[in-house]
């Protein structure tokens, strides 16, 4: 039996050199090469791979990103390929992931190839979404995924102004426009950088660095100006922790 | 004056009056035995205290002259300034000096005929300008550590940016990426797998090598980034393109050493290498208004909003001030239509001699 291989990697050279180390292992084919997050996962989807080397640091979305938006019955056997990320290495480790540090000579890709053939099909979704669990909650948030029909894009937490609770989803409003995520206030309040990001209202989560003004209303609440001219009231629960974080 | 700040005044008074009252220590049998001439039989408490006022009246009147001093300082350039203020000052003070001093003095030993040596006026006189001698010591041995400081500064800075430069490049990231990318080339093109040990040879041993120099002509501060770009763009192949556009006569400008570096760092780690599809990066070197502008612009997603300066750019900044105090500045903005422009402008100037 032959194993279906997808190579992604943001580097032509890295795929190349992939893919001519592949050549010579007898029972894979390589069925794709992506250079990007979101092409690897229309990729994944479209060639039904059985195994991805995927590499971790890529614009846009990276290979934590691709791993988190597969449905686990998408979700092929993985090899991560990294050049060096501490908290990644730290995730590997804890949960005997598979992977490759740049440079790899071929004595370790083919221990590699080995494990990950081993692997029973059935607990590889499991294992891989407990890696991306541990190095996601090693770091706070840097970047939220968006998905629309056709398309997921990342927006980076830096530019987010305001995240605002709206029925079963969350509005993620930057200076661009708005975004809506399908998840609870809640969960991703704590994936946010707490030293960034702060709670102003029940329904309502705001990055400090876009606070320009804060109005004192009534009863010890404020209204609080963001830089794209949005107002936002904070009640009188959270109004220490906000004025605190200003002042950090 | 290179503002003598109040504390130091306060400070130099007060070794003044430790100075004035271990004068009037010593000076003590000088004035019993003036006493005696003049035929008065002082007892040595007297003569201590008549001491006393002779020399405490120069703590009292040594702020005006610390004050003066520090208006007109004396300078080597221009002596005859100074010397046509402190001449006549110091006469006059201690003229002033002396009638208070008979008058006070009159109180403690009683009426009656007084010592009079012009020594007094002489020694007066004398006091005076070591005053204003010592305060000129002061000022030099200040400014001399203030240049000590300075250097010290500039020195510290540029350690900085070499090692941030060294950091840069032994960055996990970018040098076992180059490994990877040379030990794949290595396999489908030889010479261009020697081309990239080259140039990641040369990246390494130009920054060992900008020791103690801290400026650099432009053309050698951009060698060593063509090293750097050069690596970067076969990493990424037709994805990245680098512009460098040098105008005629920038070339020979001097730059501080390692000043472009995280920069160009900044425009490929935060602009391109994280938004996908292709990307440019763009250096412009030109002349404007006396100043040599350089600007490093990405097409990335722009710098957030607010900035937040990491250690490279609050290095830069800080070494920029030390260099040319407030004649550099660097801004980081928005580019439209996407992007990042960073713009350095320092002041057009060449090595001597070139």
């Amino acid at each position: 039996m032959t194993l279906r291989v997808l190579i992604v990697d943001d580097e032509p050279i890295a795929r190349r050199r992939l893919n001519l180390l592949l050549e010579d292992e007898a029972s894979v084919e390589v069925v794709g090469e992506s250079e990007d997050g979101e092409s690897a996962l229309n990729a994944i989807r479209r060639l039904r791979p059985d195994l991805v080397f995927l590499d971790v640091q890529m614009p846009g979305l990276d290979g934590f990103d691709v791993i988190e938006l597969l449905k686990p019955e998408e979700c092929p056997a993985v090899i991560f390929v990294t050049a060096y990320d501490k908290y990644a290495m730290r995730a590997f480790d804890v949960h005997a992931a598979d992977y490759l540090l740049k440079p790899f000579e071929r004595g370790r890709l083919r221990k590699a190839l080995a494990r990950a053939t081993a692997l029973s099909a059935a607990e590889v979704p499991a294992r891989l979404q407990a890696v991306v669990n541990t190095v996601r909650s090693d770091q706070p948030l840097r970047r939220f995924l968006v998905k629309t029909p056709g398309r997921v894009h990342a927006v980076r937490a830096d530019d987010v102004e305001s995240l605002e609770a709206a029925g079963h989803y969350v509005e993620l409003r930057t200076a661009a426009g708005a975004h809506l995520v399908r998840e609870s206030m809640a969960a991703l309040e704590k994936r946010l950088d707490p030293a960034r990001f702060v709670r102003i209202h029940r329904s309502a989560i705001v990055n400090v660095d876009k606070v320009i003004e804060l109005r004192p209303a009534f009863h010890g609440e404020f209204e609080v100006v963001l830089g794209g001219g949005r107002r936002l009231r904070c009640s009188r629960t959270y109004a220490d922790q906000l004025t605190r974080l200003l002042e950090s | 004056m290179r503002g003598t700040h109040p504390a130091n005044l306060r400070r130099r008074w007060l070794v003044a009056a430790c100075c004035f009252t271990a004068a009037a220590v010593v000076f003590t049998s000088q004035v019993w035995v003036d006493y005696a001439y003049a035929g008065h039989r002082l007892s040595w408490t007297r003569a201590f205290l008549v001491a006393l006022v002779q020399w405490q009246l120069w703590t009292l009147l040594a702020p005006a002259v610390l004050l003066l001093a520090a208006r007109v300082p004396l300078s080597r350039q221009r002596l005859a300034i100074p010397l046509a203020v402190h001449v006549p000052a110091a006469v006059v003070v201690s003229m002033f000096k002396l009638a208070l001093e008979a008058a006070i003095v009159q109180a403690v030993v009683g009426r009656g005929r007084m010592p009079f040596s012009l020594l007094n006026l002489y020694l007066s006189v004398l006091t005076y300008w070591a005053i204003v001698a010592a305060a000129h010591y002061a000022d030099q041995q200040r400014l001399a550590r203030e240049r000590e400081l300075r250097a010290a500064r500039l020195q510290t800075e540029l350690a900085r940016a070499q090692v941030e430069a060294l950091k840069m490049q032994i960055h996990p990231h970018f040098l076992f990426n180059t490994l990877n990318a040379i030990s794949g080339l290595m396999r489908e093109d030889v010479e261009s797998a020697d081309a990239m040990l080259t140039d990641l040879g040369e990246l390494l041993r130009g920054t060992l090598q900008t020791q103690d120099v801290q400026e650099v002509p432009l053309a050698d501060e951009l060698r060593l980034l063509g090293s750097y770009l050069a690596i970067q763009q076969k990493r990424f192949g037709d994805r990245l393109t680098v512009e460098i556009d040098v105008a005629p006569g920038c070339e020979q400008s001097l730059v501080p050493a390692l000043i472009l570096q995280p920069i160009v760092e900044n425009a490929i780690r935060h602009g391109f290498s994280v938004t996908p599809g292709p990307g440019a990066v763009s250096i412009r070197a030109s002349a404007v208004n006396g100043s040599l502008r350089l600007d490093v612009s990405d097409e990335g997603a722009g710098p957030p909003q607010p900035l937040r300066e990491g250690y490279g750019l609050r290095n830069t900044r800080s070494r920029l001030h030390a260099l040319y105090d407030g004649a550099a500045a660097l801004s980081v903005a928005p580019r439209e239509p996407r992007g990042t422009l960073a713009r350095l402008e320092l002041p057009l100037h060449r090595a001597a001699g070139s």
